[in-house]
């Protein structure tokens, strides 16, 4: 599969339902897009199309719709209206269609990764077969490298309105390497934790530092296994190191990640309100990819996970591995944890939070062109400082 | 709908970075402005030395965001308004070594306070290894209590990776649905 992010040959764009004014508007989004080169195809008609704009705001729309897709069953189409039909074949773009939105659509298409519609249904593109319930090992969301060798994980384009996954994973952190650390850390007790009996780890909470016995690969070999045997004694007057200490709160954010793996922690109510009581120290943890934003997100106020995927569009493995890592240094927000909304009610507070696409999706008011403007300018900069 | 200048300002004590930060990330080698000014008026000094650093990042299109620096010393706080009104957000960044680097944090705070309402706050603790406390978990948890939570890492100004993670949180604490 391309990356997306790299530039690519010219991308034939076909236009359905569409007249001249309609796709000039098109022709002129397409030219001020440098990332890739896309050309609507009426304008010059070379090699097949790689993907349409089918405009639905037609008296026969459901016809020309059939008649469509009997001419190209499988090419990959995006669906603009004003208001998405109850059961759209298609990924559906809402009118009034913004830069902003559509070429986050459009990359989506091309590289076949989910690309929900705006409307409540989703339906699988055509040639596509239902996802099946995921029932190999998570893949791991987050980069595993050492928190020494952290560098921020890119924000990666919005895949609005990603879909909350059917099945989903789970973990207990009190189990294997975290869980003996997770208890250390608990009881500020100094200790010694093994794996297969093996010395692994001097860990002195009192101090937030750890001395690796072994090496980075075998903690990760560890945590890969839910079953290891992992053991914790109290440290003796024995049980000396020449290594240098590392952060503790660090290591135990690695082991999170490492033993998450996009999972969820068990237990966890997905309706259960998370803020953080305070940012993580990113700059020098393992990153998590969008680990900014969500950490942005949950720190202003609270909001489940269900509202988190959905507001911010990110994969909820992703969520599910940062939600991990914070749990496990003790940034969660525990009163809210203990408190009563676990009924299914999305927090009032979360849902006022106001994110750019997200309140176009949900059907809110166009913003204003200033609000418009300024979120425009802000994503041009965040791009600049993420690609510096 | 607050009109934006297309800047971010970076303040702290004398000494916590900020040239340096901004010099990790502009586009152009940081403008330092040294200049004579009089401020008798204020200290009965005849004269003394501004310092303002400028870098900018430039956008697509010919956009440009302007990074300034604001001086350290508290006697040029009336600059203070001025550079910031209008500014995206206010990157703090706090030198660890400095006697009470806690108290600087408030300091800086509560001079920035008005523009503080409008726009988001970033901080950046610096030289936290020649001396590690308070650690960063200690600055927010001062802050939580009055129920502030604006993201606190530890940086070095030299790091240009540590300098991007304070503007990307700076830009994602204002709307965390922004697209990179």
């Amino acid at each position: 599969m391309s990356d997306p992010q790299a530039p690519q040959k010219t991308i034939n764009v076909l236009t359905v339902g569409m007249d001249s004014r309609k796709q000039a508007i098109f022709r002129m989004a397409f030219k001020m897009h440098t990332l890739h080169h896309y050309r609507l195809l009426d304008d010059q008609p070379a090699g097949p199309p790689h993907l349409a704009i089918f405009d639905f705001d037609r008296p026969d729309a459901d016809a020309a719709w059939q008649d469509f897709r009997r001419e190209h069953p499988t090419l990959p189409t995006l669906i603009v209206t004003v208001e998405a039909p109850a059961q759209p074949p298609a990924p559906v773009l809402l009118k009034p269609i913004r830069v902003e939105t559509l070429f986050p659509r459009l990359r989506q298409l091309l590289t076949g990764g989910e690309a929900a519609p705006d409307a409540p249904s989703q339906l699988p593109r055509p040639g596509q077969a239902p996802a099946p319930a995921v029932d190999a090992p998570a893949q791991p969301a987050a980069e595993t490298r050492s928190a020494a060798e952290a560098r921020p994980a890119p924000p990666r384009p919005m895949a609005t309105g990603t879909a909350w996954p059917e099945r989903i994973e789970y973990f207990d952190p009190r189990q294997g390497l975290l869980g003996a650390l997770l208890q250390a850390r608990r009881t500020r007790t100094p200790c010694v934790i093994s794996l297969a009996g093996s010395k692994a780890l001097i860990v002195l909470p009192e101090l937030d530092r750890a001395i690796a016995l072994v090496d980075e690969h075998q903690l990760q070999a560890a945590c890969l296994n839910d079953a290891s045997a992992v053991s914790s004694q109290p440290l003796t007057a024995e049980d000396t190191a020449n290594a240098e200490p590392i952060n503790l709160t660090a290591l135990t954010w690695q082991v999170a990640l490492w033993s998450a793996r996009g999972r969820l922690i068990a237990g966890f109510p997905d309706q259960a309100p998370i803020r953080l009581r305070h940012w993580p120290n990113l700059t020098r943890l393992a990153p998590v990819r969008d680990g900014i934003r969500i950490a942005a997100f949950w720190s202003r106020a609270p909001a489940n996970l269900r509202l988190t995927v959905r507001m911010l569009g990110l994969p909820a493995e992703d969520v599910f591995s940062f939600l991990a890592a914070s749990y496990s240094i003790g940034i969660l927000d525990s009163s809210l944890l203990k408190g009563t909304d676990r009924t299914g009610r999305e927090p009032a507070a979360a849902a006022a939070v106001a994110t750019s696409m997200p309140a176009q999706q949900a059907g809110a008011p166009t913003p204003s062109a200033a609000a418009t403007e300024r979120t425009g300018f802000l994503s041009r900069l965040l791009r600049k400082v993420a690609g510096l | 709908m607050k009109r934006l200048d297309n800047k971010i300002i970076f303040t702290g004590p004398v000494g916590a970075g900020k040239t340096t930060a901004i010099g990790s990330i502009s586009d152009i080698p940081p403008i330092k402005t040294d200049a004579a000014a009089s401020d008798m008026t204020l200290h009965r000094k005849s004269h003394t030395t501004v310092a303002l650093d400028y870098g900018v990042l430039n956008l697509d299109g010919g956009a440009k965001v302007h990074l300034y620096g604001t001086p350290g010393q508290e006697r040029f706080d009336f600059m203070w308004d001025i550079l910031s009104t209008g500014g995206i957000g206010l990157i703090l960044l706090l030198d660890n070594s400095r006697p009470n680097p806690m108290k600087d944090m408030q300091f800086f705070m509560n001079a920035f306070k008005d523009f503080l309402r409008e726009a988001p706050l970033v901080i950046g603790v610096t030289k936290t290894d020649v001396k590690p406390s308070p650690s960063v978990k200690h600055y927010a948890e001062i802050l939580a209590r009055v129920d502030q939570r604006p993201p606190i890492f530890e940086i070095d100004g030299r790091n240009r990776e540590d300098v991007k993670n304070l503007v990307m949180a700076l830009l994602f604490s204002i709307d965390p649905g922004l697209e990179g």
